[in-house]
């Protein structure tokens, strides 16, 4: 059976729900995951437009302003808990880790 | 020295990766590509140096854009806050560079841009189905409705038979092309996620132009059927007019409606318009082509070289050079029909001769030709008042050499000197001003039947 989308979360994606924890301008994520990460992700300004509208229409994310051509989001509660739901399903991967070899 | 070339590139839509080394390269030489144009790819001349060129697909952009849309702007400004200008776009297809040393790239999600570019495709190639299935159908009302008319005027009309053909091919080329790009799209996302990296796609270039190799024979063998081997040059010309009036006219539609429903409506009207004008075309101008006419001297026989098979000479022993005979032929893959009109011209003669050749060339179909030639029927009023039909009625087949054979008339009593006689693969119509004797009718037969 094919996996939702969104169920697991790539790196990228995680980064740029991430960043929307506060109203954030679309292009403007592109400079603040490399300073997050210290240069260990980016992503793609074709990849950050996609993913961007991939989460508008799932209702992760919502549009907050439009200023000329520059458009906000923020989280929205649903985004909020998909998120969640990664960083639980990254702790039990660290801590199963942690189990076995320390 | 030349500051602008136009160049012509020997590369495919899919050969992404090749398009992007070419332009690089040309880059390294001191050509940056600066869009496509009328003649070519256009290319200005610039100091030598390396360029990184990207290729990507915006899904949400159409042909009937006459402008960049408000989405497309903002895709360019995220690519451009990142460092890549903008060069060209065909439609969904967007060029772009960077002149960083090490930029990051536009996708850096493999698998999201193998959705990507499989919305651009999905899009295409449900269009090309869905279009290419609508005139099989047409085209196939149009052969059931003249089926049911006629076998024999169906499958002897080669541009029915052609078109039916040509549209056959189309549509199976389109569903080939369907089934190739979902094969790749489950290929390549597996791919993509396994290895985190976009895989190539080599085999996708040579399997497009193949099957556009296959499209472009079928045309032109579509068009020799049709027309004859010189009708191809008609049929070339007519392609080149259309195309070139199509590009200046596509461009003024785009410039006048800055509206995508309207440019999309305005380009479906000129579309079917065209198509309707060259149907028309086609169907005044091809029977002109289609149907071999002979007459001596120097006439063409298709078959039969310079003379009918049988003539009033053969059985009136009537002299050559008073013969005269014309008459047509239609022939496709199916059913050859072939029309012969003979007379000797001399003074005081009356003897003449008309006769229909149907060779079959299918053996499925022969009992249904017969039938539909024994079909004929008429009604006369006798002297007495009495209403009378006329039909086919079995005759002896043996003295003509024939496995069947049918007089028309009444009975045998009461008939016409017109014959229908069947052998293996033919079935022959004669009406004679005459009765033919036994050996006439032997002579008829040992034509015939080899």
């Amino acid at each position: 059976m094919p996996r939702a989308r969104f169920q697991t979360l790539t790196e990228q994606m995680f980064y740029i729900l991430l960043c929307l924890k506060e109203e954030c301008c679309g292009i403007d994520i592109m400079d603040k995951i490399p300073d997050m990460t210290a240069g260990r992700v980016s992503v793609g300004s074709g990849t950050l437009y996609n993913l961007l509208e991939q989460f508008l229409e799932e209702g992760m994310t919502a549009q907050t302003r439009i200023d000329g051509r520059r458009r906000s989001y923020i989280l929205t509660e649903k985004g909020r808990k998909t998120l969640e739901a990664e960083y639980q399903r990254l702790k039990w991967l660290v801590d199963d880790y942690a189990r076995i070899f320390r | 020295m030349r500051n602008i070339k136009y160049v012509r590139p020997f590369l495919n839509f899919y050969n992404r990766e090749g398009i992007i080394r070419y332009l690089e390269k040309q880059a390294r030489k001191g050509w940056m590509f600066a869009g496509f144009g009328g003649l070519g790819w256009k290319f200005r001349r610039i100091e030598p140096k390396e360029v990184h060129f990207s290729i990507v697909y915006f899904k949400d952009a159409s042909v009937y854009d006459s402008v960049p849309t408000q989405e497309l702007i903002e895709f360019w400004d995220y690519c451009a806050h990142a460092g890549w200008v903008f060069v060209e776009s065909s439609v969904n297809m967007q060029i772009f560079y960077n002149e960083s040393e090490a930029p990051t790239p536009i996708e850096t999600d493999p698998v999201l841009e193998v959705e990507n570019m499989h919305k651009v495709e999905k899009k295409k190639i449900v269009t090309e189905l869905i279009r290419t299935l609508c005139f099989l159908a047409f085209m196939g009302i149009c052969g059931y409705m003249a089926y049911r008319r006629s076998i024999i005027d169906l499958l002897t009309n080669r541009v029915m038979v052609s078109l039916g053909f040509g549209w056959a091919m189309a549509f199976l080329i389109a569903v080939i092309r369907a089934a190739e790009h979902y094969f790749w799209y489950t290929s390549v996302k597996r791919r993509a996620a396994r290895s985190g990296v976009f895989p190539e796609s080599g085999s996708r270039t040579v399997i497009s132009q193949i099957l556009d190799c296959v499209l472009a024979v079928t045309v032109l063998v579509l068009f020799a059927s049709m027309f004859g081997w010189k009708g191809i040059v008609f049929g070339v010309l007519l392609l080149v007019v259309i195309l070139l009036a199509c590009i200046p006219i596509s461009r003024w539609i785009s410039d006048q409606l800055y509206d995508h429903q309207k440019t999309k409506l305005v380009t479906y009207g000129i579309a079917a318009a065209i198509m309707l004008v060259i149907i028309m075309l086609v169907s005044v101008l091809a029977p002109h082509f289609q149907v071999d006419q002979f007459a001596p001297p120097g006439s063409r026989w298709a078959r039969y070289k310079q003379e009918p098979p049988l003539s009033t000479a053969d059985l009136l022993g009537a002299d050559e050079a008073e013969l005269r005979y014309s008459g047509w032929v239609e022939e496709t893959p199916f059913l050859a029909r072939f029309e012969v009109y003979t007379y000797a011209d001399y003074p005081n003669a009356a003897e003449k001769m008309d006769y229909t050749i149907l060779e079959i060339k299918i053996p499925a179909i022969y009992n249904q030709c017969k039938s539909e030639m024994m079909e004929q029927s008429s009604v006369r009023v006798s002297e007495t008042g009495e209403i009378i039909t006329e039909r086919y009625f079995s005759i002896a087949a043996a003295p003509w050499g024939a496995k069947e054979a049918f007089q028309y008339g009444i009975d045998e009593t009461d008939c016409r000197n017109v014959w229908l006689l069947c052998y293996e693969d033919l079935i022959v119509e004669i009406t004679m001003s005459f009765d033919p004797d036994e050996e006439q009718r032997l002579i008829i037969g040992q034509i015939f039947a080899n």
